[in-house]
């Protein structure tokens, strides 16, 4: 990338002169919690957008999925630019670490100037002014509307910007071409048959049939892919509008879509069609040994598998994460997290900040970031860049699944869940799980996971000050 | 020098005395009472993000006792605590008395029986893991293959927490076995001379001879390994089965550690903290006061 030539677009995007005002900052404690959000009172603002602090300064960002290097790369271009701001990236541990360690610096007096969370951290984040909302910050010099929908749509509440979404993903489907083959499967990505549900059950009698693999799917037992199976078809997973237009006081896992779902994930998992993993690696393991034909898994981990498959000597395809029927097909929710800057920056850091997050929303970061990694970007002009550099060509795979995740319809279930305990809604529907492989019926299950969720939800709604 | 009591003293000054310990009462006030005090404070309050903070009183106490969780989470400490250390101890004896009868080779065999001690805990929840795990490990896979039994412990909780407790006693065996060779060790050698004479057999020279010898050192461990088996086990348990399925390996220290760092509950979680230390508090008590009546400690 040309340094300067890049300059000159940066410049160019984000409008030299900034109109948005640091300064509303001091109304993001409306949602209070103890924060201390009035630190950017002091602020200069009218030099928004030039990739320049008032003063000389270095800023801390905390990464959460591994990767230091290659964003520091990112972040030393931004470097390179800038006269007197100097990114330092350092990578953190997973998510909650990320989290957890944002807000013991915090109360040391300390924070890192950026920290990337998890999207369930965004609410409690929000209403615990644990992080200045990303609209406040960078204003109307980001725009909206240049983000894909799937995006904006998790991220915006009450018609305000949260974060900036950095490291986006969805449930993605793998399967084992060479497999397909050898049972007699249509196996061209552009034939596969993965859509729907009993698309999944005949594809795993095949394979285990005819084939020496002895699964036809696994994926990790992770409440996430099941809220995407809600999701894909149509069905909210609590209500209020999925937890968005009010916080949410009952979960749907006594819906016909929970039925369908559950009573056919039990019948693949007694006919040892599904094999039942239990982290995210065991999963890989599985595809990667060929004990199982199709995978989901996250779409960040999409190369690091077809290149596992290579090396093991089986090719691998992107198929669909199942619906129950090809008519009724949402759309998948979104993973992956955002970049937040924490309450208690200010002056020269907060300045500094909010330029590498405007630096970091430009569609040129964000095509570098989604080719080296396979997150997706959070804008589709990123896209457009990644086509002309003919990245799809190479890995046609990533096309593929950006598009499953663009092409939705937007609703409130595919915006996803929004509750101040999302963790421990996603715990719930493991736990319950666990108990229908241990043998209890879906009956059993999905009362039980209702009215455990339920009482989270209780829980969640007194925390959450909407 | 001798005191008024027949005691010896070495410092005559209780100011230098004190002024010695002071390194030692500093460091422990700083890490351990200081923590521990504040753990009570926040206890009190209802913290979901570390720096905001709301009294509620003794209202996270009340929900703990209430709790479905919580009450699982005891009963599963109990059993986890009671069968490792009645296990753990058991097989250690075993093993240091044979270690100890060993002709030749006894220090080949101490140094391969105290090996897995010397490994992090979390390595070993790996490692036991690649044998053991239901679909991708090593032993299962022979196992189901020669008896046909499913060894599915990712769907069955008490194969689960089985499981938890082969990978925690085999961690733990090389630290009670350094103990009871050492005990055994320093027994005299007229003590088996006698018992030989006498015409004991091995199991009852062992049971019945050594045993009530070396009780000051089982006693210790007892205690010891009672307080790791409620503290400890969290590597292993994070590591192998993440506390599942539903809950059946969920053991206090889990339970307390995922409200505190992944459902952000941290007046709650401390809650749970100041509870766990009173139980073990109670039961070191009890277990001192009852295992002390069966201890010798020479004399007549």
């Amino acid at each position: 990338m040309e340094t300067n030539g890049s300059r000159r677009r940066f410049l160019k995007s984000t409008g030299v002169v900034a109109t948005a005002g640091l300064g509303v900052l001091a109304g993001c404690s409306a949602l209070g919690g103890g924060g201390d959000a009035d630190g950017a009172a002091d602020l200069d603002v009218g030099t928004l957008g030039n990739g320049e602090a008032s003063e000389e300064v270095e800023i801390d960002f905390w990464l959460a999925i591994g990767a230091e290097d290659l964003v520091q790369g990112i972040a030393d271009e931004f470097n390179n630019q800038s006269d007197n701001i100097t990114v330092s990236v350092s990578a953190e541990g997973d998510y909650t670490e990320v989290w957890n360690q944002t807000q013991q610096a915090q109360t040391a007096g300390d924070p890192p100037d950026i920290v990337h969370l998890n999207a369930v951290s965004t609410l409690p984040a929000w209403a615990e002014d644990v992080v200045i909302p990303a609209e406040d910050l960078v204003g109307t010099e980001v725009d909206r509307s240049s983000f894909v929908d799937a995006v904006s749509g998790y991220y915006v509440v009450d018609d305000t910007l949260l974060g900036l979404p950095f490291g986006v993903s969805s449930v993605a489907c793998s399967y084992n071409r060479t497999a397909f083959e050898e049972a007699g499967l249509a196996a061209h990505p552009d034939d596969v048959e993965l859509a729907t549900m009993d698309d999944w059950m005949q594809a795993s009698e095949a394979v285990v049939s005819e084939t020496d693999l002895e699964y036809g799917v696994t994926w990790p037992e992770i409440g996430w892919f099941y809220e995407t199976y809600f999701s894909l078809l149509g069905q909210n997973v609590i209500n209020n509008d999925n937890g968005r237009s009010a916080p949410a006081t009952e979960s749907y896992f006594d819906s016909q879509a929970a039925r369908r779902v559950y009573e056919w994930n039990k019948e693949m998992y007694d006919q040892e069609y599904y094999q039942l993993t239990q982290e995210w690696s065991d999963a890989r393991q599985s595809f990667l040994n060929q004990q199982a034909a199709v995978q989901l898994d996250s779409s960040a981990a999409l190369a690091a598998l077809s290149d596992g498959a290579a090396e093991a000597g089986f090719k691998t395809g992107v198929g669909q994460v199942p619906s129950y029927s090809t008519d009724s097909r949402d759309g998948k929710i979104i993973g992956g997290g955002a970049l937040f800057v924490p309450t208690g920056i200010e002056g020269a850091e907060l300045e500094a900040a909010a330029e590498f997050m405007l630096w970091m929303a430009q569609p040129e970061q964000q095509a570098q970031w989604h080719m080296s990694t396979g997150y997706y970007p959070a804008r589709p002009d990123a896209v457009e860049i990644a086509e002309e550099q003919g990245f799809y060509e190479e890995s046609p795979q990533f096309r593929r699944a950006y598009e499953q995740f663009t092409g939705r319809a937007e609703t409130t279930a595919t915006a996803g869940a929004f509750t101040y305990d999302h963790g421990e809604l996603r715990s719930e529907i493991v736990n319950g799980l666990d108990r229908m492989y241990g043998g209890s019926s879906v009956d059993e299950v999905l009362s039980s996971t209702k009215s455990n969720i339920d009482e989270v939800l209780e829980r969640a709604s007194s925390a959450d000050p909407r | 020098m001798s005191g008024a009591n027949g005691r010896l003293q070495v410092f005559t000054s209780k100011w230098q005395a004190a002024l010695l310990l002071l390194p030692t009462l500093a460091l422990i006030t700083v890490f351990l009472y200081y923590p521990f005090l504040e753990t009570v404070q926040l206890s009190f309050y209802r913290i979901r993000v570390l720096g905001n903070q709301q009294w509620v009183g003794l209202e996270h106490y009340a929900r703990l006792l209430e709790s479905e969780t919580y009450r699982n989470s005891l009963v599963v400490t109990v059993i986890f605590t009671v069968v490792t250390v009645t296990v753990s101890l058991l097989l250690s004896l075993l093993v240091s008395f044979l270690v100890h009868e060993a002709d030749s080779l006894s220090d080949f065999y101490l140094i391969g029986l105290i090996w897995p001690y010397a490994m992090p805990l979390a390595v070993a929840g790996v490692v036991l893991d690649f044998i053991i795990n239901p679909q991708l490990g090593v032993l299962t896979y022979a196992l189901e293959a020669a008896v046909g039994f499913e060894f599915n412990w990712n769907t069955d909780g008490t194969l689960a927490l089985a499981a938890v407790i082969l990978a925690a006693v085999w961690q733990g065996l090389g630290y009670s076995i350094i103990f009871m060779t050492a005990a055994l060790s320093q027994l005299p050698d007229s003590v088996t001379e006698a018992a030989e004479l006498d015409g004991v057999s091995r199991l009852g020279r062992l049971f019945r001879v050594y045993v009530p010898l070396i009780s000051p050192v089982l006693v210790f461990l007892v205690v010891l390994q009672t307080i790791g088996a409620f503290f400890g086990g969290f590597a292993l348990i994070d590591l192998m089965t993440g506390g599942g399925p539903s809950n059946a390996t969920n053991v206090l220290m889990f339970n307390l550690y995922e409200d505190a760092f992944t459902n952000s509950r941290f007046g709650y979680a401390a809650a749970q903290s100041v509870l766990l230390f009173g139980f073990v508090a109670v039961l070191m008590y009890v277990q001192l006061r009852v295992t002390d009546r069966y201890a010798y400690y020479g004399g007549a």
